[in-house]
């Protein structure tokens, strides 16, 4: 998209490197001086100003401090990653500047002066366009709307003012969640209830190797059975991705999930019955049991 | 007259779907259960815990009493959702709770708290089906003890369960109403064989043989006075008439659903078979079958808690509902086609499930009979 | 204590049509409480139970809607004594900087409340800012992703759903906490609770009663269409037998 205008001023904030770098990415486009704070992962060389704070601060007791940042610079822009604490920041930054904060956006750009995003709304039945006012506008990006940004120039660095916070951290508990980006993912393989054993999803992650694709899945399979982590549930309340190739096996192509992954440039479906919704949203698809053209398939390729 | 639902119903009705949704046996746990002929007893035991399990028991004995039209409409629910409902059992608990010494009202409640169904009714016999006065089942006193002698047939719950209401006669009471006496019988004791008979539908409960070859059971076993076990008998069945009506017009739903949604989907000659005539007239026909049903059973029921008599009704009701429901089984098999012959479709089994329906609380014949002389004593009345 | 559980009344998204124009048509869709936020009443529950004297009360803002009676005794079916609403004509053109405005200004109202429970995100838009926002206009100490909350005295302990851990947290009460939309399993309404549902008082407000006029929004709706579909080509093969036609068309795709 061909940016007209831009701000002066953009703040980024993530917690990790990953969505950081796609945050600066974004934030070239829009403004003029980029400040940004990456909670972890190595310091990025991009932007004018890198924001330091110590190490052993949890990031939600650096809200407060972010938010009076931000009450202090007064930045045009706010862009943030999709993080749970993000999103309390949001919310924290849209109160005081008046605004509500333009929500896990896929597209962003100035248009009349103001802040323009569009992301899904009614369980992915639609799009919304949304206008925020400048100066003052907040955004929390969803993961992969902006390529990620190339190491540059160094940054300056500054310590980020640290407020009290009222909210204290006293412990962590350990989650069980594997540590997967399917935002970077090319391929993209799908499992959904077509798959009626754990052991079956053996068959799914054969093929994924056969086309070196990330395994991901439906929300049934991950919060309803179990059987794979919510960090790889695509749909739109989950990941919302676009790969160059989307398989979606054992899936009836229900649109919660679907919404997750229609930018794929080519979506190919395998599915035991003739009548699901998959195969009038696929560019090719096969009508078999994955149990049966699971094997068969990672023979042939 | 006011045909709607009340919201309070229609909000039990919803979480009983809420609740069927989320209780954590799904579709394949019952199709197992019912292939393998198992009782669901975990399925019972979260049904027990849960807000729809004691439903028409008694509050002192930790129910909910609802009006009869409320239970019939969970019932139906329960069916059309194809899950089993605890309604029954509740009514004969009640009539434990009635009748029964303090002893078996705690024997009872406690299984109830476990979870677990409580008693078989253990009336039928080889002999005395529709017939009443074939019942030999005899209880003889001996050494301050009760023998009972006699064999039980089509009991259900036999074997899921471990105790039996049983119908024992004593031979030198005349007429045979009033020689009729109520014992709980453990299942367990010796003198007892049961023997799984094998249904072709309704498999998830059992039916059984029950041989009762001298056993040994208390004074204290005697449920209610003795001599008046057919009374005691009596005070629920017009209702269990009702009950087993609202049961068989949710299964005819069930099946219905699955047979109106194939006919959209399933093509033929080039378009959905819901677009031939003769298709046609089989979904109109038993979308009216259905309609006619819910209002005749809703009336009854209505009838029912204004405190009218259900005499003719019941047997009416019964007959009318389940007869239909049974041809719109039959007709949502036919839709169906091939897959309507097979165990993968819902309507197969509801077309077994509802064969019985015309047959057990009072066989079609039975209430004919029991329709019949009232209306025409009524008759006969009017025109002196 | 005083705890107020919010909720938003959304219409069933299965219920959608698309018109010609892209534009979503909602005339024929049935209303409900949000799953969420049927979450968020029953953590609110959860909390208030472990609290000698305490009560939850419900909160909703929206148009006629929220006098449904049949939705009103649905939601209040699930535990809350009573509850209020907030009831403007404009309600459906709200976001949720505004909406949070309007919360806030009755929670104010109200008085004494301790603890302000919102579901994660509401059925229909799903931004998930409003509980944020709403602590943020108290100015009370917010946190959202909360899986399990506990009171202790005059403090609140959470445990929070991260992408990375569960991190367990305090602050100091009065507080706002949103739920993870898996936080509890709401319970099941039975007879009783349904039938006690009608009679429980909801008080409804207009805006006209609410002490401080809620702020507009700097934030704008420009538009909400149903995205025109991405043609596929739909190649699709029948049977493991056209195996070998569908691995062609796939080399070929790939």
């Amino acid at each position: 998209m061909i940016i007209m205008a831009k701000v002066q001023t953009v703040l980024v904030v993530a917690e990790d490197e990953a969505r950081a770098r796609e945050l600066l990415s974004g934030a070239q486009q829009l403004g003029e001086q980029i400040v940004f704070y990456c909670h972890q992962g190595a310091p990025i060389n991009a932007g004018g100003v890198r924001l330091t704070a110590s190490a052993d601060k949890e990031f939600t007791e650096l809200i407060a401090s972010l938010a009076a940042f931000v009450e202090g610079e007064k930045p045009d822009v706010v862009l943030l990653s999709g993080s749970q604490n993000c999103r309390l920041l949001a919310g924290i930054l849209a109160a005081k500047r008046g605004t509500s904060a333009l929500c896990d956006v896929q597209t962003l750009s100035i248009e009349d002066d103001q802040l323009e995003g569009e992301r899904m709304v009614y369980g992915g039945a639609a799009n919304r366009v949304e206008r925020a006012a400048l100066p003052g506008a907040v955004a929390l990006v969803a993961a992969a709307a902006f390529p990620p940004v190339e190491d540059g120039a160094t940054p300056e660095e500054r310590a980020l003012p640290l407020v009290d916070s009222p909210i204290c951290v006293v412990g962590t508990e350990e989650k069980a969640v594997e540590s997967v980006d399917l935002a970077s993912a090319k391929t993209l393989v799908c499992v959904g209830r077509g798959f009626g054993a754990e052991e079956e999803l053996k068959l799914a992650e054969d093929f994924a190797r056969c086309v070196g694709g990330e395994i991901g899945c439906t929300r049934p399979i991950s919060e309803g059975e179990g059987w794979m982590s919510s960090a790889r549930y695509v749909g739109v309340s989950g990941l919302m991705l676009k790969p160059d190739v989307y398989f979606g096996l054992g899936i009836s192509g229900q649109i919660q999930h679907m919404v997750g992954v229609s930018g794929a440039r080519v979506v190919v479906a395998v599915n035991k019955d003739p009548k699901a919704p998959i195969f009038d949203q696929c560019d090719i698809g096969l009508v078999a049991s994955v149990q049966e053209a699971l094997p068969l398939l990672v023979d042939s390729l | 007259m006011d045909f709607k639902i009340t919201d309070e119903q229609e909000l039990l009705l919803e979480s009983l779907e809420e609740w069927i949704e989320g209780c954590g046996f799904d579709q394949r746990y019952f199709d197992e259960h019912w292939e393998n002929a198992q009782f669901p007893a975990e399925y019972y035991k979260a049904l027990f815990e849960s807000p729809f399990g004691k439903v028409g028991l008694p509050e002192q004995y930790g129910g909910t009493e609802i009006d009869f039209l409320t239970m019939v409409l969970l019932d139906e629910k329960f069916a059309e959702l194809g899950r089993p409902s605890l309604t029954t059992t509740m009514l004969n608990i009640e009539d434990i709770m009635m009748f029964g010494s303090e002893e078996q009202k705690k024997a009872i409640s406690d299984k109830v708290d476990e979870g677990r169904l409580p008693f078989a009714l253990g009336f039928t016999e080889p002999q005395a089906g529709s017939d009443s006065n074939g019942y030999a089942c005899t209880a003889t006193r001996k050494d301050g003890k009760v023998y009972i002698n006699g064999h039980k047939s089509f009991i259900t719950n036999a074997s899921d369960t471990d105790l039996m209401l049983t119908m024992t006669r004593d031979f030198s009471v005349e007429p045979a109403l009033n020689a009729m006496s109520l014992w709980m019988v453990p299942l367990n004791a010796p003198g007892v064989k049961i023997e799984p008979m094998h249904k072709i539908g309704q498999r998830m409960l059992s039916m059984c043989e029950v041989y009762l070859d001298n056993v040994e059971v208390e004074e204290t076993d005697l449920v209610g006075e003795e001599g008046k076990g057919f009374f005691m008998l009596m005070k629920n069945f017009e209702i269990e008439r009702v009950l087993i009506a609202a049961t068989a017009l949710g299964g005819a739903k069930r099946a219905y659903n699955e047979a109106v949604n194939y006919a959209n989907e399933r093509i033929q000659f080039g378009k959905p078979i819901g677009q031939f005539q003769l298709i046609q007239k089989m979904i109109v026909e038993m979308t009216a079958k259905i309609k006619a049903c819910e209002a005749f059973l809703y009336a009854t029921a209505w009838k029912y808690d204004q405190g009218e008599s259900l005499r003719i009704d019941s047997a009416l009701v019964k007959y009318f509902v389940t007869r239909l429901a049974n041809e719109i089984a039959d007709d949502c098999v036919q839709i169906m086609g091939g897959i309507g012959y097979t165990e993968d479709s819902i309507s197969s089994k509801v077309w077994r499930d509802l064969r019985t329906a015309r047959i057990g609380g009072g066989t079609d014949e039975i209430l004919i009979h029991a329709a019949s002389r009232p209306i025409l004593k009524e008759f006969a009345k009017k025109s002196r | 204590m005083k705890i107020v559980a919010c909720y938003k009344l959304v219409p069933e998204e299965q219920d959608l049509t698309v018109n010609p124009d892209q534009t979503l048509d909602f005339s024929h869709a049935s209303w409900k409480v949000g799953d969420y936020d049927l979450t968020a009443i029953e953590m609110a529950m959860r909390i208030g139970e472990y609290v000698d004297g305490s009560e939850v009360v419900l909160l909703t803002y929206g148009d006629d809607i929220v006098c449904d009676q049949k939705l009103k005794k649905g939601v209040y079916a699930r535990g809350p004594q009573m509850g209020y609403a907030v009831k403007d004509d404009q309600a459906g053109q709200t976001d949720p900087f505004h909406t949070a405005g309007v919360l806030a200004a009755a929670i104010r109202k109200i008085g004494d409340v301790d603890l302000v429970v919102c579901g994660e995100g509401s059925g229909d838009v799903y931004s998930q800012q409003v509980g944020p926002i709403l602590g943020a206009m108290l100015s009370l100490p917010v946190v959202n992703a909360v899986k399990e909350a506990m009171v202790e005295v005059e403090k609140l302990t959470v445990k929070r759903d991260l992408e990375e851990s569960v991190e367990v947290a305090e602050l100091p009460l009065p507080a706002v906490i949103s739920s993870t939309s898996e936080a509890c399993k709401p319970r099941i309404a039975g007879m009783k609770d349904i039938l006690a549902a009608g009679k429980k008082e909801q008080v409804v407000w207009t805006m006209g009663d609410l002490d401080d006029e809620p702020a507009s929004s700097a934030k704008t709706m420009i538009s909400t269409l149903a995205p025109l579909k991405k043609e596929r080509k739909r190649e699709v093969f029948e049977g493991v037998d056209s195996m070998g036609e569908f691995v062609e068309a796939l080399r070929k795709a790939m």
